[in-house]
């Protein structure tokens, strides 16, 4: 399932990413730490399709949908 | 000697630790990217370079692409002996992944790095620790342990620098390593702060801040609060510049005989360029208070909340910090926007910001406003009504920037590829209260400065020509009238007479102009008494509220501000953009205000 879909307090764990995910997000991601078998919580959801906000680790992001769309994740190990 | 490099992740307090180093006063506020050019400064016959933030040497903007090549280029130089890389400690593996990379390009260029464990004081309040002497041995390079707030480790941090710059060849690190990413996971687990203790004060207060409801009540409470108290903090300060203008008015001319010379000092020195110090206190108010913002950690949170309704009109939440900071002038917040990774969010931003009501338009609204609007209680003596038309004022300004950028970007912009929106929430911290005082009171100092010259330029030569050929009080019959005259068909429209035409004009050269221009002629006309407020004069001059909402709509669309202009220019590359912005700005004033007077007194 993709990062996106995660709902609140829902943890899991970074399984990759999508086929078509531009090189400028997965850089990004990359060196902000989402990266293969890391665990990531989804803490907040916005009201109306906003950012959501993803911890891992001791560090907070908030991201839009269409980053959140190209992580894929899985629920338990 | 040569001069220390200061790099690592952004928010890590590199802006602080250098200003501490340095004594200057680089931007520091708790949200990621705030620096975006290097700056080099020198204490004591050191020099330090204080870099923009970076989460690795991937550069994704055009920024930190320049960034990170002038760091690559500054270590080559022979001028350049250490690399002091700031981690914060608090999000220790973050600012390993940056450090472990500065690391192996410190060695490949032969250069020393030192690392400064920072946030020291935050780690101790949240209860957690790490292991500063594993972490050394696992770099395998000097590190020291800091707070650039408390100042705690700094006498040590600066004996350190001074060794590793006396024997360098003996600090260069032979422990580096091409997987950073496992390196930094790995120091971290070992020997960082455990799990959990460091983000639950974060987590708890993001509960009612990022709430579904509470978030934007409390977003919406927060902007509302700024904005009024603005206009009802500052009030009894300026009223106290007022009453000293007037007092010193009183006693310097009191007693003088009516010539020339007093005229000069009462209409010109007293009532054109006081009337402008007047407005001082609300510079002070406005930069406190987005100084406190800025703080506190929500600005990032705000940006968050914003980000889908700023979407709808093309912008992104990363330009809600640049329009915040518009608010108080342009010029830092077309710095600002410089962290907005999508180019054509960022060229928006860029012609939404001289739209946000900016504090050189603050004494021109306030004086209308005063002119304008009774001082009475609305919403059962909750809000002054007063107050609330200058929220009215600064919600107009965002409201046609908004406009506008929906328009430009369905039409003049329209190419979809997009950079992604990702930012860091950084912990929220208690205002840093004196650095806050000094900051507001260097830039009403600034204010004052900077226009002032311009000012008191502007209101000698106004009092010249208003005062000659005839001596005091034929304002009608002066050089000035004779001029105005030519100008009048131009502001008849608005209902407004070459009185009130001369100080737009002037005003081009600042908007603050108006003041000290209308201050001055009315300093004139009403020769006989003494020193009289600004506003008072205004009402006497048979000034209508219609002309008035025209004026406030036209000062709330115009771009008459050079620098800003000059600023575009440099980011834009060329002066086509500024040029065709000016005059559309300039013309959609004039229309809209034009509509607005007559549609005010149709109502009457
Ligand atoms: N408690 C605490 N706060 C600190 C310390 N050092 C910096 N800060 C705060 O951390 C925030 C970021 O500081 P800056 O100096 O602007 O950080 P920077 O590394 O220059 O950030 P960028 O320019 O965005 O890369 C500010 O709110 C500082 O007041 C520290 O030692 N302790
Ligand atoms: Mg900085």
């Amino acid at each position: 399932m993709k990062l996106w879909e995660l709902q609140k307090d829902q943890a899991a764990y970074i399984s990759g990413f999508i086929e078509s995910v531009p090189k400028i997000y997965f850089n990004r991601l990359n060196e902000l730490g989402f990266q293969i078998g890391v665990e990531v919580v989804c803490q907040r959801q916005s009201p109306f399709g906003g950012p959501k906000v993803y911890q891992i680790g001791d560090d907070v992001f908030s991201m839009a949908k269409d980053v959140a769309s190209c992580v894929t994740v899985e629920i338990g190990e | 000697m040569g001069s220390v490099l200061i790099i690592g992740k952004p928010n890590s307090g590199k802006s602080l630790l250098f200003n501490r180093l340095t004594g200057i006063r680089q931007k520091v506020a708790n949200f990621p990217g705030v620096t975006v050019e290097v700056r080099v400064g020198e204490s004591d016959g050191e020099a330090y370079a204080d870099y923009p933030g970076v989460y690795s040497f991937n550069a994704m903007t055009r920024d930190e692409e320049v960034a990170i090549e002038e760091f690559r280029s500054a270590l080559k130089s022979e001028d350049v002996s250490v690399v002091l890389c700031m981690i914060d400690a608090t999000r220790l593996e973050r600012s390993l992944v940056i450090g472990l990379q500065a690391q192996v390009a410190a060695k490949e260029a032969g250069k020393p790095i030192v690392f400064a464990l920072n946030m020291m004081d935050e780690l101790r309040s949240s209860k957690a620790e790490i292991d500063v002497a594993a972490i050394e041995k696992e770099l395998g390079a000097p590190c020291a342990a800091i707070s650039a707030r408390t100042e705690e480790g700094l006498p040590e941090l600066k004996i350190l620098l001074k060794k590793v710059k006396t024997t360098p060849k003996d600090y260069i690190s032979n422990q580096v390593t091409e997987s950073v990413f496992e390196k930094a996971k790995d120091i971290n687990s070992k020997f960082g702060p455990k799990a959990g203790l460091i983000l639950k004060n974060q987590t708890q207060l993001d509960r009612f801040f990022l709430s579904s409801v509470f978030g934007g009540i409390s977003f919406f409470f927060i902007m509302t609060i700024m904005f009024q108290s603005i206009f009802t903090w500052a009030t009894p300060l300026m009223d106290l510049v007022e009453e000293s203008i007037g007092w010193l008015a009183t006693f310097t001319t009191g007693s003088m005989a009516d010539g020339t010379f007093k005229s000069f000092l009462n209409d010109a020195l007293f009532g054109g360029f006081g009337s402008f110090l007047v407005f001082v206190p609300q510079i002070f108010v406005l930069t406190f208070i987005i100084g406190l913002l800025e703080d506190s950690g929500y600005l990032a949170r705000a940006a968050l909340i914003c980000h889908r309704p700023l979407s709808w009109f093309g912008l992104s939440g990363r330009s809600f910090v640049p329009l915040l900071s518009g608010h108080a002038c342009s010029i830092p917040a077309m710095f600002a926007a410089r962290t907005i990774e999508s180019p054509r969010r960022r060229l928006l931003t860029y012609l939404a910001i001289p739209l946000m009501a900016c504090s050189a338009r603050l004494p021109v609204y306030s004086l209308l406003v005063a002119a304008l609007i009774p001082s009475v209680s609305i919403l059962g003596g909750l809000v002054g009504l007063q107050g609330f038309v200058f929220f009215l004022l600064y919600f107009f300004g965002i409201f046609v920037a908004l406009i506008l950028s929906a328009i430009l970007s369905k039409t003049l912009y329209k190419t979809k590829t997009d950079s992604p929106f990702i930012i860091e929430l950084p912990p929220y911290r208690p205002p840093h209260w004196k650095p806050l005082l000094l900051k507001s009171l260097y830039n009403s100092k600034m204010f004052i400065t900077k226009a002032g010259g311009i000012i008191f330029a502007v209101t000698v030569v106004v009092w010249v020509l208003g005062y000659f050929p005839n001596g005091d009080g034929e304002l009608g019959s002066s050089y000035l009238a004779q001029l105005g005259q030519f100008i009048e068909p131009l502001f008849a429209p608005l209902g407004l007479d070459w009185r009130y035409g001369v100080a737009v004009l002037m005003s081009f050269l600042a908007r603050e102009v108006f003041v000290g221009t209308l201050g001055t002629i009315f300093g004139i006309e009403n020769a006989e008494e003494n020193f009289v407020g600004l506003v008072d004069s205004l009402n006497a001059s048979g000034f209508t509220l219609a002309s008035g909402v025209a004026l406030l709509v036209f000062y709330a669309i115009a771009l008459q501000c050079a620098s800003t202009l000059a600023m575009m220019k440099k980011e834009l590359g060329n002066w086509k953009a500024p040029i065709a912005v000016f005059f559309s700005y300039g013309i959609l004033a004039y229309v809209l205000g034009w509509v607005s007077y007559v549609f005010v007194n149709s109502l009457n």
